[in-house]
């Protein structure tokens, strides 16, 4: 027995020790020819539509900078494609089978691989059917695509109902359920996006907390207290609402066809390369289309906080009378420190006012972020911003006068007053 | 039932019991005293039941004619521990040569018997002999025999499994059967905790794709193909931990009978293979208690008598614990464990009959907080919770005479997975009612018939819901029942040959509404006493699926549906034919070649539409064929079995011919236990396979998210894409070598085994597939292993 425990122990290490250097866990995969990948979204609404074409990555390229298309960089686009879309309802179309081009998009979207149609070519009209038809070197693709046909997006709160598009609706995310419906047909998807509007002035600008929910049907509901699981989030912190009170939300509403439900429903598994539902024949990617429509909800929230409810703000900013109408509300605390946001409407430095703006509450000292665009244009490229911070202490029932504040110098200040 | 009729002939599987007998009756340790009437014996308790008159008649019907001044001798031999039937029983009859054997029921019939007293010999190993005096004008004889220990490596096992396995050998009719006892499973190394399933996996015919699921192929076959069972009652999903672990406990585990092809009419609704795991009864006597700490769980199990004479419980139950040790010692949180229990009650009813009722309940639980609750939001949890409840309920009894043995059965599965309390819950719940009887009837001497029928209420829903969003995603069910009859007959027409013919019927309700008949036959014949040729061929169907993609290495759980209007009933052809030879009385050696084919046997569809039932498949047909070897000695300082496999599968989809990812050529499993050092039981496993097919991946794309209020692709995921030819290239080779030293220690008046076991000892890099990054250049392909080297200790114990 002495003598099997040493030639054990021995024989276990050799083996062990040949095993753990036997084999390497990467190496260099074989190289693939790339597909063809085309998607794109065919919506009434545009007088040019658009398409991208690109080519899979299979290991021969580098450049994988991504960033918003049209307009952004594509990181393998495939240039020089021979591109057609064609109504096939509209057989008297005079577009005929329109081509499509990278050399046709507006100059300030311009991109390889993106393609667009000539202005108001083809016809675009909900329940029509269009074809596009790729062909890149000697390879075909092709898809179709159903127009959805829909004639009313409703919205409706616990006691509004607006259309979409349609006027600002208020809603309170603490007692309210958002409803969405769509009288669609000839579709399968009703998608609601909802993104804040952060400086009111300038809807463009969306945050980052940007929700997409779908449903295959034509009804939607979120109650106003949902979290936003699609913002990142950290598990030690409470997710975020997806509503906070006191700000704008963009509401974007969609009825889609079949392919774009797919897409959006599918995804390649990342174990089996498998599960996405293609609809490009001949490539890879999807070619659908859209009803949109684009509303504004006012969120608010219940008034339990002395502090929160209707300030009017008079003083001189900047040697510049301003006179708000203010509405603020309390979002939140955590870690001791309270988010707030209010509208603002009136008159500021820079002229008209009509937005929300964030802000926060240590104790009763409040400090609010005022943003209004200045009109220039920043070297990068965008709209120039300019920030002001309201601070100071507010009493509860009683005048107060906060300081106004940029770059940390006081630049005026304002006598916050509530409105009973 | 079995007539042996030795005084005319004495065939090599009663020879074998008559010197069983005498092995046994040297070595008795005592018998325990129970109250009998109208007999008379010695060395334990026997009960005779005299014939009521319409017992009698119906007897006398069926029975061969007595002849002159003999008469027929029948009866039941049970153990006296926990009331069950004992198989293989010599039963002789004093004067007279050779033995008659108790069927898998118990029972036995010896067909010419002398007038006026007897005295009859009962004995097999691992339990007392006994001699019975039967009264002259007694024709049936029920006797208790008292389990006698036999010591095994630490394991108390009640008989040895030489002799279980040589009993199927000259015994049954049935191919492609392999016994296996909780003796193997205990000595097989294997990942953490003894398994039941990761056993079988090591049996010739029977492999797994990788390491990490306890999910097995038998012969060509689906993992969804393969009926388990628990106490007669079908269980869905049989993992914990995403398929690592099976559900059952090692320690409460009786016999295991594995079908792998070719079974019998009496089983029905899989393709490809049978495992019946039976709970052994508690013990009736005394309390125990036995349980195992390892690195994976804790578990206990407690048996004892129930105030009923002859009844007893058992009850096991095990949990994980790494969630408790990693939240008490760090601020790490390991939300997820899982855990199982079973119960067994046994009872001997007054008919002289038993009822076993069996319940089992196990729980899979990931609860993890994925976002705090604030006062603007509610917290957010991922729950993901799945389990099988099982109860079960054998009643064995004698129906006019006859054998009757009646099952019923509820088997639920559920699984809820969701973003917890409102935001998305994804709901499966299956459920299978059944209720089956059969009836053994022996109209002639060399006949044994069994009848019987039964009625399965499946019950398949499939929810996906979000209650926030107030939308219903997948609204789905499927309602499928089988009515079933069948007949087989166990036929001896002389001692070289045994043929079992079968037919089944089944009637699929539930919008198949189809009724489909199962020709079925197993054949042995002797050409020796230790060689027999085997076969058998049959027709098998299966009415409900497992919607699983079968070409991915792994599936987190199944999803079963069920025969409807679209979906259809599976069935597979079998052929087998092959050979068995004892070498040696404790050696067997096994070949089989076998061809199977499928049709509409189903693959998961990824394009399926949430809003119609019958497109979330596609239909394929298949073929398998292959040769199966197994070596096996059974018990010795040195036993195991070294099991080999070729074979080769195809399937066929409305687009293409290809192999599935379990079509494995050639695959080889050495098991060895002898002694070790340190005065160790030790156990070896070492296993080579050959590559495993799998579909590579050709490049991967920029799946845009379409803004729709930007107008534009915003966010975007790289996916890969896989070749659209399934399963074109396969895996570097398999192989993989495990060790486990057992000890057997005495400690405050009980056991303790203390094991250690080394997992994949020369940490084999086991492809358990690629991950590629085509954004590289150039692209690069990474090696996910499987198991590594893993070394685990634990400790078994029993009071």
């Amino acid at each position: 027995m002495s003598r099997v425990i040493p030639a054990t122990a021995a024989s276990l290490a050799a083996l062990v020790t040949i095993g753990c250097f036997s084999e390497g866990p990467t190496e260099v995969a074989p190289t693939p020819d790339p597909l063809v990948v085309v998607q794109g979204v065919v919506r009434p609404d545009q007088d040019q539509q658009w398409i991208l074409v690109e080519k899979t990555f299979n290991g021969t390229t580098t450049d994988f900078s991504s960033s918003f298309v049209p307009g952004g960089n594509v990181e393998v686009p495939a240039s020089g494609a021979s591109v057609t879309m064609t109504n096939l309802t509209l057989t008297t179309d005079p577009c005929g089978a329109s081509t499509m081009t990278e050399a046709a998009a507006p100059v300030d979207v311009a991109q390889p691989g993106v393609y667009f149609t000539s202005v108001g070519c083809p016809a675009v009209r909900p329940g029509d059917t269009l074809a596009l038809r790729v062909v890149l070197d000697g390879d075909t693709m092709t898809a179709r695509t159903v127009i959805p046909m829909a004639t009313t997006f409703t919205l409706r709160g616990a006691d509004t109902e607006v259309t979409v598009p349609g006027p600002r609706m208020t809603f309170n995310r603490d007692a309210d359920t958002l409803r969405l419906a769509v009288d669609g047909t000839e579709g399968r998807m009703l998608l609601l996006e909802i993104g804040e509007r952060r400086f009111g002035a300038t809807p463009s600008f969306i945050a980052d907390n940007h929700a997409q929910f779908w449903v295959d049907g034509t009804e939607i509901s979120l109650p106003g207290d949902a979290p936003n699981i699609f913002e990142d989030f950290d598990e030690d912190l409470p997710i975020p609402p997806i509503f906070r009170a006191g700000r704008y939300y963009r509401i974007t509403t969609a009825w889609t066809d079949q392919n774009f439900m797919d897409q959006l429903r599918s995804e390649n598994s990342e174990i089996t390369g498998r599960g996405y539902i293609n609809s490009i024949e001949g490539g890879y990617g999807y070619f659908g289309s859209l009803l949109a429509g684009e509303s504004t909800l006012r969120v608010v929230g219940d008034a339990d906080e002395p502090y929160e409810g209707a300030y009017t703000l008079t003083g001189t900013v900047d040697s510049v009378a301003v006179d708000l109408a203010m509405e603020l509300y309390r979002n939140g605390t955590f870690d001791g420190l309270t988010e707030v946001s209010g509208f603002f409407e009136g008159d500021w430095v820079l002229g008209s006012y009509d937005a929300w703006a964030p802000g926060s509450l240590i104790g009763d000292g409040v400090n609010i972020s005022l943003f209004q665009p200045t009109g220039a244009v920043t070297p990068e490229g965008f709209d120039e911003i300019r920030r002001w911070e309201v601070r100071g202490r507010l009493n509860a029932g009683q005048p107060a006068t906060l300081a106004v504040v940029v770059d940390g110098v006081q630049v005026g200040t304002v006598v916050a007053t509530p409105v009973s | 039932m079995r007539i042996n009729d030795f005084p005319a002939s004495v065939g090599p599987w009663a020879r074998l019991a008559h010197d069983l007998s005498w092995e046994s009756s040297t070595s008795g340790l005592g018998t325990q005293s129970r109250t009998g009437t109208g007999m008379t014996r010695w060395g334990s308790k026997v009960r005779c039941v005299r014939y009521s008159g319409a017992w009698a008649l119906a007897w006398a019907l069926l029975a061969t004619p007595a002849e002159g001044q003999e008469r027929s001798l029948s009866g039941i031999a049970r153990s006296a521990a926990d009331s069950t039937a004992l198989a293989g029983v010599a039963v002789q009859v004093d004067g007279l040569s050779g033995a008659a054997m108790t069927d898998t029921d118990g029972r036995f019939r010896i067909g010419r018997v002398p007038d006026g007293p007897l005295l009859v010999v009962f004995s097999r190993l691992g339990v007392e002999t006994d001699t019975v005096r039967v009264a002259e004008d007694q024709t049936f004889v029920e006797v208790y025999l008292t389990p006698r220990a036999v010591q095994l490596s630490g394991l108390l096992v009640e008989t040895s499994p030489e002799a279980a396995a040589r009993e199927r050998f000259e015994e049954s009719a049935q191919a492609s059967a392999i016994t296996i006892d909780n003796r193997d499973i205990q000595l097989t190394p294997t990942f953490l905790e003894a398994d039941v399933i990761r056993t079988i996996q090591l049996l010739p015919g029977t492999g797994a794709v990788n390491d990490f699921t306890v999910g097995y192929n038998a012969r060509g076959g689906e993992v969804d193909q393969n009926l388990i069972q628990l106490d007669g009652v079908t269980i869905f999903n049989p993992s914990h931990l995403g398929g690592l672990f099976s559900t059952f406990d090692a320690q409460a585990v009786g016999e295991i009978e594995y079908l792998k092809g070719g079974f019998p009419a009496h089983y029905s609704g899989r393709l490809s293979s049978v495992l019946d795991v039976r709970t052994r009864a508690g013990n009736p006597t005394d309390f125990g208690v036995m349980g195992q700490i390892s690195l994976l769980s804790s578990k206990a199990l407690v048996e004892g008598p129930l105030p009923f004479e002859g009844s007893s419980f058992l009850l096991a139950g095990r949990r994980t614990y790494a969630d408790k040790v990693i939240a008490a010692l760090t601020e790490e949180e390991l939300p997820y464990h899982f855990s199982d229990g079973v119960a067994k009650a046994a009872f001997p009813l007054p008919t002289g009959g038993t009822l076993a009722i069996t319940g089992y309940l196990g729980r899979d639980v990931l609860d993890w907080t994925v976002g705090e609750e604030s006062d603007q939001t509610d917290p957010l949890t991922l729950r993901v919770d799945w389990g099988n409840t099982l109860l079960g309920i054998n009643w064995d009894d004698r129906l006019a005479g006859l054998p009757l043995s009646v099952n019923l059965g509820l088997s639920d599965f559920s699984t809820t997975v969701g973003l917890l309390p409102s935001i998305i819950a994804i709901e499966n719940d299956v459920r299978l009612w059944s209720a089956r009887a059969a009836l053994t009837l022996t109209p002639g001497r060399s006949h044994e018939v069994r009848v019987g029928g039964g009625f399965e209420s499946y019950s398949m829903q499939y929810d996906v819901t979000s209650p926030a969003l107030d939308a219903v995603y997948l609204d789905q069910g499927y309602q499928p029942s089988v009515l079933s009859a069948f007949v087989d007959d166990l036929w001896r027409p002389n001692d070289r040959l045994m043929v079992r013919p079968g037919i089944r019927l089944e009637a699929v309700g539930g919008g198949a509404d189809e009724v489909t008949i199962s020709p079925r036959v197993n054949a042995k014949l002797f050409l020796s006493e230790d060689f027999a040729l085997t076969g058998s061929a049959g027709r098998f169907y299966q009415p409900i699926h497992s919607l699983r993609d079968h070409n991915s290495p792994w599936s987190f759980l199944d999803f079963w549906i069920g025969a409807d209007e679209a979906t259809p009933v599976s069935h597979s052809d079998h052929l087998v034919l092959g050979f068995e030879q004892w070498l040696r009385p404790d050696v067997s050696f096994t070949v089989e070649g076998y061809r199977k084919t499928y049709d509409d046997i189903l693959n998961i569809s990824a394009t399926d539409d949430l809003s119609v039932q019958g497109d979330e498949f596609v239909t394929m047909t298949g073929d398998s064929w292959g040769l199966d070897v197994l070596l096996r000695k059974y018990s010795g300082e040195w036993n195991g079995w070294i099991a080999y496999t070729f074979g080769k599968s195809t399937r066929t989809d409305p687009f293409q011919t290809f192999a599935p990812a379990h079509d494995r050529r050639h695959n080889i499993n050495v098991v060895l236990s002898g002694p070790g050092p340190l005065g160790s039981r030790m156990s070896a496993r070492w296993g080579f396979g050959t590559p495993l097919p799998y579909t590579p991946i050709i490049g991967q794309w920029e799946h845009r998210e379409y803004s729709v209020g930007a107008r534009g692709f915003g966010d975007s995921f790289t996916e890969p894409i896989a070749d659209p030819l399934l399963n074109g290239e396969r895996y570097p080779a398999y192989s993989r070598l495990d060790l486990s030293f057992r000890w057997d220690k005495t400690l405050f008046g009980g056991q303790i085994h203390p094991f250690v076991q080394f997992v994949n000892l020369y940490n084999r890099r086991n492809i358990f597939l690629y991950t590629y990054d085509y954004r590289q250049n150039p692209g690069v392909r990474e090696s996910l292993p499987q198991m590594p080297f893993l070394p685990s200790f634990g400790l078994e114990f029993v009071f």
